[in-house]
């Protein structure tokens, strides 16, 4: 249960894309091991797109740039053992595996910093605060069960703690009601998926709907007055591919909406029309972009509040 | 005509069973007069995402 698959697609890649321009590439094997249950998953059921009179999965599109780029997957494992040189893991269908390396980067799994809660009389209120998995617990469905059963709805709203109107929890730091992507494990009973993005886009409109009910309820408001929630919002994400003013490459996506809303979009969840991806260098250029406004925006530099999320 | 493009693929391993770009549409990635208008076009998309996921 790692936490964003974006951030090692955009570190295998640029390896891949520095070794080539070293020229060593012909003399390193990069593997990816990865718990989604099919390539192009990225802890969100994956996506659909249109493309040359075809909707395709992000499946196809994953795997395709995979193998242009000479690398190979390992999909459907949790790695279970570190070892010098050895990661020991296990597949979906129970079966073990080892995967021997001179460089690997993992990802931790992902939870919550675990942080412990007393209220005023010192009695502990970490359970009635926190999900199991540390994550603060918001205005989100955490009994919708098996994913049959699961809903756009069940995704927080006004990302209140329903407990204590005074908390608030927004980005990474709340707790998801479930996954996005359908929860798969292993014979052995392990369990084998990853966890939902939380990336920085939405992170962002988070915090800026609850800043602005924490406001208003400050002016006398009685409860949250705006919203931001992942099932009603779509991402912008831009996945480095390669660096390099001419060279670089980048996926640049949208998905609309995150959390896939298989009632009103029934078939792929999502608006096809706002849910895109191509690679290229435009990509590049619009990351390389993004990189220098959003560290204008975090010094609220002039003119800081048009930049978006 | 020798497909160059394939010439890495192993039969019958995974990366055969997938769609592998042309060597026209590699060159496209990173043609800067077609990422230019490309560039305009994604920062629309996106504009338009953001537009429409702020209430
Ligand atoms: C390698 C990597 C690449 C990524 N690339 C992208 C990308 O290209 N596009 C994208 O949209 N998203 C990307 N993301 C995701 C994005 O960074 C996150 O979604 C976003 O930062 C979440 O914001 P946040 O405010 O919820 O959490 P954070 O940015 O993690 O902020 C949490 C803050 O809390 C602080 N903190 C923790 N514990 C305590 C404590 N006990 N007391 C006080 N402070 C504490 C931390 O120091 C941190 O500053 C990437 C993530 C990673 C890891």
């Amino acid at each position: 249960m790692c936490t964003c698959q974006g951030a090692a697609f955009e570190y295998i890649f640029n390896i891949e894309h520095e070794a080539k321009k070293a020229g060593v590439r012909d003399n390193v094997d990069i593997k990816w091991i990865s718990n989604e249950s099919f390539l192009g998953d990225f802890g969100m059921g994956g996506m659909h797109l249109n493309v040359g009179g075809y909707t395709a999965s992000s499946k196809i599109f994953a795997e395709s740039l995979y193998s242009e780029r000479k690398l190979s997957w390992i999909i459907g494992a949790h790695v279970n053992k570190v070892e010098a040189g050895k990661a020991h893991y296990e597949l979906l269908d129970g079966t073990m595996g080892v995967e021997e390396f001179d460089f690997a980067m993992l990802i931790p799994p992902f939870a919550g910093v675990g942080l412990k809660a007393y209220n005023k009389s010192a009695e502990d209120i970490t359970e009635t605060l926190f999900a199991p998995n540390g994550f603060l617990k918001v205005d989100a469905n955490y009994a919708a069960g098996a994913y049959e059963n699961w809903k756009a709805s069940d995704w927080p709203r006004t990302l209140q703690n329903p407990t204590y109107g005074n908390i608030f929890a927004v980005g990474i730091a709340f707790a998801p009601p479930h996954p996005i992507s359908k929860p798969m494990s292993s014979p052995n009973g392990t369990m084998i998926t990853p966890t939902p993005p939380r990336t920085g886009m939405p992170s962002a409109m988070m915090g800026k709907a609850v800043a602005r009910s924490i406001v208003d309820m400050i002016n006398g408001a009685t409860k949250p007055t705006h919203t931001a929630c992942m099932a009603e919002m779509g991402a912008a994400c831009v996945a480095s591919a390669g660096k390099g003013l001419f060279s670089g490459t980048a996926a640049a996506m949208t998905v609309y909406p995150v959390v896939p809303d298989f009632e009103k979009y029934p078939g792929i969840g999502r608006d096809i029309k706002m849910t895109t991806g191509e690679i290229g260098l435009a990509g590049h250029w619009i990351k390389h972009f993004l990189h220098f406004a959003f560290i204008w925006k975090a010094k609220l530099k002039p003119f800081w509040t048009i930049i978006p999320e | 005509m020798a497909a160059k493009h394939m010439e890495h693929i192993e039969p019958y391993s995974p990366q055969s069973g997938t769609m592998i770009p042309t060597n026209f549409r590699k060159f496209l990635r990173t043609c800067v007069i077609w990422q230019f208008f490309r560039f305009i076009a994604i920062n629309i998309k996106m504009t338009i995402l953001i537009l429409k996921s702020h209430h």
